[in-house]
């Protein structure tokens, strides 16, 4: 023991020794790609001089280290970083793009055991063009623990040797005691599963057996909750059971589903609570989530408490993920609710699985599971692979689903959602709710054609059919493509005040976003141009003389030339009017009328 | 000094006056009862005695205060049976208060 500790100690020594002065450390290194437009004069000379042309052109030394192609140069500068060096060189106006220089490494797959049968989170290929390209998102980010995704279900089971790292502790919003089975009396602070099972006891209690539309038929439990904050979040490189999507991303579990599935009015109270919103008599969600995941569904169209809620929840900034259901039919609600991002399921082909509810409220589309070519005694080809608690009723030991279970069903395709989400907020937490929509959707691949298919809405005996962008979303999830998609840059605007009196300046900051190089502020609209302090900072002030709404608009631009914008809208006020009240302030004009009615009348008076 | 809570109930009371569908009423022994959503306008406090009574008294049936979802949403029972004219009656009347946006039932969701 001793020896080791002085040899740790030497070593530490000879570390001390070794480790440079600060100024060395901090003075940075700049490889940067950059390529120059058609046009450019420098095209004329030779690479190397271009590269040194450009520099001397911003005011550094530069050298070019290398040609990737005969269009790019690679060039290295000393006391700049990349992406500032690259900012100043996109700016100039020869250069077509200028882009750090990245070190990139070979990412060694997942050591967790099952990861190979998860099918769902491998690079897409022609046996399989569904599958998401999880791997490639990690190349891009490994997820931050900051960022939080709401698991709205039926609780998890805390213990599981996968989840445990990863779970905050939530809240039980299962009001009714039946419908919980927890034994604890309402709403608590423990969101752990107890179990949904229907027991043949259970079956004896006619209250419980009403709420459960009076069936007569037993089941198991499902431990659905824990499988799905699986998918979202199960520790990954652990060398245990299966990887989470969503890398360092943390579960806020949230109980609201108990014995025969759950209220409404828990539901909503619990997609409150999760985002940070008040909940009359409960104490106040110390991590909010900024998504909200939804594996849960019922018939019928979108009721105004879902509305209600719905807006509420988006306001805050947090985004809601929801199963359009396994109906084959009309997407169900919560899912097709006017700002919920519904997830339709797709089978490992890219054409719609058969059970997966469809139409135009879906907004994107992921692989939810399916069982082809299975005969009896075989495997279930693509199923998901979850954790899961191996008790029929009340909890027992933890294990995970395997390769012969039917876990299937648009509850898990949303979960690939939420973990993709969550991996854009990690990549750029600067994305509003709309922006996580918007990229989501645009990273999304393209819907393959089967043709031996109909096209949905049409669809064959076993309800599958050729997705379309009306019904089943903007595409496949393609995990890898979004997170590409959410470096980008991102407007956001704050506001230092929405009403102000005319000729009062308000303040407008930009928000933070990665790697922006340029503001530029503008008035949309309003009834006058009104006046920027500084109108090509983050920064800046606006003052109108005018009363009116003003819409300003923030147009960024980040090192690779993406542009982003947002909009804000100002009222301005009209200054309020001195006042004297009782019987009225003379003003002069007034009063000048009066001195000459009585000069009139002095001299009538004397004539 | 009256609470804020206890104000609205008094003004929702004022309001509504008499019961907007008085109903036959409903045996003691009802099989099952309908659970419902109302959203006020305004942030009310859905436990306060005088908007259990004036929900009574607007719906014509008993009601009781089951959670809170919001401070303008809560979630009440109704103690008529779900089929019965009578209980679809005060659902009605009850939706037509001008105190209150909104009411939907309280249904039933499952995992997908």
């Amino acid at each position: 023991m001793k020896v080791r500790v002085r040899l740790c100690a030497a070593l530490a020594g000879i570390g001390a020794l070794f480790a440079g002065p600060a100024t060395a450390v901090e003075t940075p290194e700049a490889r940067v790609i950059v390529k120059l437009k058609a046009s450019s004069p420098l095209k004329q000379i030779q690479a190397a001089s271009r590269v040194q042309s450009l520099g001397q052109r911003i005011g550094i030394t530069a050298l070019m280290i290398g040609q990737p192609s005969p269009e790019l140069q690679v060039m290295r500068a000393s006391g700049i970083t990349s992406e500032a060096l690259a900012a100043k060189l996109a700016q100039q106006s020869d250069v077509e793009y200028a882009v750090p220089d990245r070190i990139k490494t070979i990412r060694a797959l997942p050591n967790d055991p099952l990861f190979n049968h998860q099918w769902y989170l491998q690079a897409p290929d022609a046996t399989q063009p569904a599958a998401t390209d999880a791997l490639g998102a990690w190349n891009l980010t490994g997820g931050k623990s900051g960022v939080v995704v709401a698991v709205v279900d039926t609780g998890v089971r805390f213990e599981h040797e996968d989840l445990r790292a990863k779970l905050l502790p939530g809240y039980d919003f299962v009001l009714d005691d039946l419908n919980s089975g927890d034994g604890q009396a309402g709403r608590d602070a423990d969101a752990s599963d107890p179990g949904d099972y229907l027991s043949t006891a259970d079956l004896g209690n006619l209250t419980l057996r009403a709420m459960c539309g009076n069936t007569s038929t037993t089941h198991n439990s499902s431990w659905h909750g824990t499988q799905v904050a699986g998918i979202v979040a199960a520790e990954a490189n652990n060398s245990v059971g299966i990887a989470g999507i969503a890398g360092a991303t943390r579960i806020l579990p949230i109980r609201v589903l108990g014995k025969c599935g759950g209220y409404d009015s828990d539901i909503i109270a619990g997609m409150r609570w999760a985002a940070g919103l008040a909940v009359p008599g409960l104490p106040a969600n110390p991590n909010p989530a900024r998504i909200i995941n939804l594996s849960l569904a019922g018939s019928g169209t979108c009721s105004d408490v879902y509305k209600n809620a719905v807006a509420e929840i988006r306001a805050a900034g947090t985004l809601i993920v929801a199963a359009a259901g396994n109906e084959t039919s009309p997407v169900e609600e919560p899912a097709n609710c006017p700002g919920v991002l519904g997830v339709a399921g797709i089978r490992h082909t890219g054409t719609k699985v058969g059970y997966s509810s469809y139409g135009p409220e879906v907004g994107i589309s992921a692989p939810a599971g399916n069982c082809v070519n299975t005969g009896t005694g075989e495997p279930c080809l693509y199923p998901f692979i979850t954790p899961i608690n191996f008790g029929l009723n009340g909890p027992l030991g933890n294990g995970y689903t395997g390769v012969y279970d039917v876990t299937i069903g648009t509850s898990f395709a949303v979960p690939l959602v939420s973990g993709t989400a969550a991996l854009m907020l990690a990549a750029n937490p600067a994305l509003s709710e709309p922006e996580l929509t918007a990229r989501l959707k645009r990273g999304a691949t393209a819907f393959p054609v089967d043709p031996s298919l109909p096209i949905c809405p049409s669809v064959t005996s076993d309800g599958q059919c050729n997705c379309t962008t009306a019904t089943c979303g903007a595409g496949m999830l393609n995990t890898a493509a979004a997170v590409a998609l959410a470096f980008n840059a991102t407007a956001s605007i704050a506001v230092s005040s929405s009403q102000v009196v005319a000729e009062t300046a308000v303040t407008l900051t930009a928000g933070d976003s990665p790697a922006l190089t340029s503001w530029q502020w503008s008035k949309l609209s309003g009834p006058e141009a009104g006046r920027f302090g500084s109108p090509n900072a983050a920064s800046t002030t606006f003052t109108a003389t005018l009363a009116g709404d003003y819409t300003i608009r923030l147009t960024v631009t980040d090192g690779s030339g993406n542009t982003a914008s947002a909009d804000t809208v100002i009222t301005v006020t009209a200054p309020a009017k001195s006042s004297g009240g009782g019987g009225g302030a003379t003003d002069f004009a007034s009063l000048a009328g009066i001195l000459a009615l009585a000069l009139f009348a002095a001299g009538r008076r004397r004539a | 000094m009256r609470s804020p809570g206890l104000r609205r109930a008094l003004l929702l009371v004022s309001v509504l006056g008499a019961p907007a569908c008085a109903g036959p009423a409903v045996p003691a022994a009802a099989p099952t009862t309908r659970q419902v959503i109302v959203g006020f306008v305004d942030p009310t406090d859905g436990t306060a005695p005088a908007v259990l009574d004036t929900l009574s008294k607007t719906s014509g049936v008993g009601v009781s205060f089951v959670a809170s979802i919001s401070p303008r949403s809560h979630a009440y029972r109704l103690n008529c049976p779900v089929d019965d004219p009578a209980c679809k009656r005060a659902i009605e009347a009850l939706k037509v208060n001008p105190l209150i946006q909104y009411l939907n039932l309280d249904q039933k969701k499952d995992f997908r």
